[in-house]
């Protein structure tokens, strides 16, 4: 290895190592720090649930959001007892999507809550679920959708972690709408 | 170096450095999507995710500023370190690609398009042009004199 060479790698080492101390030193400085520990996106809002608001106390409304397995999503369709949010951008709803889920991209949420109120409301007054689902367990769209309608009060929440990448890799019905 | 090289050689300094620096700012905005896009290669330790997630764009930075400073020692430094990640980004993608993993590759920070079956052929095809530009630039900088 000549000298230049040499030179070169020690001050890429020193670079790296800057910068990787200027990246977690900045990181400090953030309103909502990333930390050192990986949370899955689901998780992070598992914590952050108990600081919702909350529904008046005589509503039978529950207020934990759930995780859905791929059995228990089925049944609940199957059975009408959930409305299925699909949080993805509109696109990737019409080349595929589960097939009773309705489209509510996470990107334009305030359009799409503005449409689905009513029906949302509904739903929650039939003691039903709201089940919202992106591409797939690394996919945060669900878990700040959720979030979103936790935060405007809404309970009997659950999110499909699996998502779409899970439905589609079980060779279970899709819906196209192209 | 002729007159043409030098015109490449900035051209090409410039077009990758600016990309390596638009691509490190987009992961400094928003660290946790990066890290989710980290984690769903799922290689990295737990461990590791956020570290690389806060470090990583930051190395890209400087390497893509260290691009556009006219000085020969910046320019072979930096496109060394540019070859050396793009190496990894190719292998790290083309792992994910054969273990069939639908993830996004990150490597622009926000990923609000959902990954498809494309997505990772089409990183790895980006990656491997911009390896080829790097040897490029670095292989020009031996007749380069600043």
């Amino acid at each position: 290895m000549n000298n230049a060479l040499k030179k070169e790698l020690i001050l890429l080492c020193l670079i790296s190592a800057l910068s990787f101390s200027l990246g977690v030193a900045a990181d400090t400085l953030r309103k909502q720090p990333l930390g050192f520990t990986y949370r899955k996106p689901l998780l992070k809002l598992l914590e952050k649930q108990h600081s919702f608001s909350t529904p008046a106390e005589d509503q039978p409304i529950s207020k934990e959001i759930r995780i859905i397995q791929i059995d228990e999503l089925r049944k609940l369709l199957d059975q009408d007892r959930a409305l299925l949010l699909d949080v993805r951008p509109q696109i990737f709803y019409q080349l595929g999507h589960i097939p009773i889920a309705q489209s509510f991209p996470k990107e334009s949420f305030e359009q799409a809550y503005g449409a689905k109120k009513t029906k949302i409301v509904a739903v929650i007054d039939q003691g039903k679920l709201i089940i919202v689902y992106c591409s797939g367990e690394h996919c945060a769209d669900a878990s700040t959708v959720a979030s979103k309608l936790a935060e405007l009060g809404y309970g009997n929440l659950g999110i499909f972690e699996a998502g779409w990448d899970a439905w589609e890799n079980a060779g279970l019905d899709i819906k196209t709408e192209l | 170096m002729s007159r043409n090289l030098k015109i490449i050689d900035l051209l090409m300094r410039l077009t990758l450095g600016g990309l390596f620096i638009y691509a490190g700012i987009r992961k400094v905005i928003d660290p946790a999507e990066f890290a989710n896009a980290i984690a769903g290669f799922k290689v990295a330790p737990e461990l590791l995710i956020n570290l690389i997630a806060l470090g990583l764009p930051i190395v890209e930075i400087v390497l893509g500023g260290m691009l556009l400073i006219p000085h020969n020692c910046c320019i072979r430094t930096s496109s060394l370190g540019i070859i050396f990640l793009n190496l990894f980004f190719i292998l790290l993608l083309t792992q994910a690609w054969l273990r069939g993993l639908n993830v996004n590759c990150g490597c622009f920070g926000l990923n609000i398009i959902p990954p498809s079956q494309w997505t990772l052929p089409i990183s790895i095809g980006r990656n491997i042009i911009l390896l080829a530009m790097a040897l490029t630039i670095r292989q020009l900088g031996r007749n380069r004199n600043h």
